[in-house]
């Protein structure tokens, strides 16, 4: 219709044009969600205002009121500083469990597909039990059956020595700083950064001649090298604490709450069958020529997979692998049903103690939302390198 | 569902068929292949035994008594036999339906000139055999003879309308 009536050389009706309607469509959109905006802001501050609720957040520096195990946060404390260790809790399970959980993602998903059929079939059952349990089943089976049947605090374990395991926490041994603690570091920064331009130098230098580089075990070498000599020449600057039991307070060492290790083992387990799954299904979406290829080739089974279908299957996987690292970041809030103190616990017991609601959940939805953009921005850095790029 | 590996396929038995001769093949084929048989197949068989040894220990008294809530809820006990009967009418109408299924598949086969081949017996009961776990577990825990009746009845409209569907 719109072609003949421009044959004819006028314009179609205003409300048929499509650059108005383009553009009518855009403006009420934003109208739309403007005016949601301010009537749900609106509606809150209003009711808040009603029912007397401060819209401040003033409260920030009101004293908590509770205790937090295995911290210096106590009653009197502020909030923002439980709020801080909250946040420190819940960076400790995804620092800690995000690398676990993609080597043991990896893992099983090339076990899957293992030529030797116990290998494949034990992959299998992980991979269909764990994915298809909920989170927070796992987390209490976790908890209750395995780290709370840990033996009491009185008959804890220590094995040489070295560990204190019992059903409270699980100490390992720690490390002190001895005089020359800060130079040792500085000195290790410095061979770290020499290592970095010998690895480039004899990574141009091998593009050059075309011999091999041996850039690994040059720069390792280098940095040991370094390492060691600065430790013996200041004096060992790094000395150990070992954990010991003196009646129910442990001195020394490093140690982490049951509740902190049944949170990891769950998600990691979890999350990692759902990688197994992504890792698995990327190995065998990479086409069937590059394996007969490899074959061809006569590579071995292993550098097949390692220089062949390894980096290209590991592109197609990284976008999928973002959403579980997400997944695994907000699946730590369940921890809140074992005790376990992270941010969503903390938030939840201030709101409790009569700290204002919706400030506490704002925060709390923020911080989350900081966690998985800095997540999603760092391994997108990786993606863009790696992607799959048609020409 | 067949799993792929990087080989086009599993290896065939180099000696012939038969189990030991498919061991050969599949778990001892090379020898990093034979050490992790034995390897995770001692720690699959330990842990195997454990769990079924601990969930054989549990005290399950508290299913056997709240089975019914379980199952029900808090439906009135003496009106149960409406649901039962909705099982087995239900049971009735999915077997007319995978045997109508069955006899439309039977028949494009027929056209086209292949065989059909009817699924042996042996072979239905193996793919639903998670499906014959859980209920012979659920009717282990009851205590009355009902919902073995019901089980019994709702298998019965299954067979009854699969061979009504098939015609």
């Amino acid at each position: 219709m719109s072609t003949s009536q421009a044959a004819r050389g006028s314009k179609p009706p205003f409300w048929r044009d499509l650059r108005v309607i383009r553009i009518v469509i855009q403006v009420l959109a934003i109208v739309v969600v403007a005016v949601l905006t301010y009537v749900l802001w609106f509606n809150l501050t209003n009711n808040m205002k009603r029912a007397g609720l401060s819209t401040s957040f003033d409260f920030l520096t009101q004293p908590l009121g509770v205790d937090i195990a295995g911290s210096d946060v106590g009653p009197g404390s502020p909030v923002w500083k439980g709020l801080l260790v909250g946040i420190k809790n819940t960076l400790a399970l995804v620092v800690v469990g995000v690398p676990l959980l993609t080597i043991l993602g990896v893992v099983v998903g090339v076990c899957r597909l293992s030529t030797n059929w116990l290998v494949a079939k034990l992959a299998a059952i992980y991979v269909e039990v764990l994915r298809n349990l909920p989170p927070l089943l796992i987390m209490f089976f976790a908890f209750n059956a395995i780290f709370l049947r840990l033996p009491r605090l009185e008959d804890s374990w220590n094995p040489l020595g070295l560990m204190v395991i019992n059903n409270r926490f699980i100490a390992v041994v720690g490390f002190t700083a001895q005089p020359g603690f800060g130079p040792f570091w500085l000195i290790v920064g410095i061979s770290l950064l020499f290592g970095a331009w010998v690895w480039i130098w004899r990574t141009k230098r091998s593009e050059r001649t075309g011999q091999t580089s041996h850039r690994l075990r040059w720069s390792a070498l280098l940095v040991l090298a370094c390492v060691v000599v600065a430790f013996l020449a200041l004096g060992q600057p790094i000395g150990l604490s070992f954990p010991v039991l003196d009646g129910r307070a442990l001195l020394g060492g490093y140690q982490g709450f049951a509740a902190y290790f049944a949170v990891l083992l769950a998600l990691v387990l979890y999350t990692a069958s759902h990688v197994a799954e992504i890792v698995r299904g990327s190995i065998q979406a990479v086409p069937k020529g590059q394996t007969e290829a490899a074959e061809s080739l006569a590579l071995t089974s292993y550098q097949r997979l390692r220089f062949v279908v390894f980096p290209q299957a590991m592109r197609i996987a990284i976008p999928p692998t973002i959403s579980q690292y997400l997944n695994f970041t907000k699946n730590t809030s369940l921890a809140i049903a074992i005790g376990f103190a992270e941010v969503t616990r903390i938030t939840f017991q201030t709101i409790g103690n009569g700290q204002p609601a919706p400030q506490l959940v704002a925060m709390l939805m923020a911080s989350y939302l900081l966690f998985s953009l800095t997540i999603s921005l760092v391994v997108n850095i990786i993606n863009r390198r790696l992607r799959y790029m048609t020409t | 569902m067949t799993v792929m590996t990087e080989q086009t396929s599993q290896k065939q038995a180099p000696h012939g068929s038969g189990p030991v001769n498919w061991a050969r093949g599949n778990l001892f084929n090379t020898w990093y292949n034979g050490l992790l048989t034995v390897v995770v197949g001692a720690v699959a068989v330990a842990a195997a035994t454990g769990l079924i040894r601990a969930l054989l220990g549990f005290d399950y008294t508290i299913i056997r008594v709240n089975l019914a809530l379980f199952m029900v809820g808090q439906f009135p006990r003496d009106q149960l036999w409406r649901p039962s009967l909705a099982t087995v009418i239900i049971a009735l109408m999915a077997g007319i339906v995978a045997g109508s299924l069955a006899a439309s598949n039977r028949d494009t086969a027929r056209q086209a000139g292949l065989a059909y081949v009817r699924p042996n017996l042996a072979q239905v009961l193996r793919r639903f055999g998670p499906a014959w776990v859980l209920l012979i577990v659920l009717l282990a825990f009851t205590t009355t003879i009902g919902p073995t009746l019901v089980a019994v009845g709702a298998l019965l409209g299954l067979v009854v309308g699969r061979a009504l569907g098939g015609r």
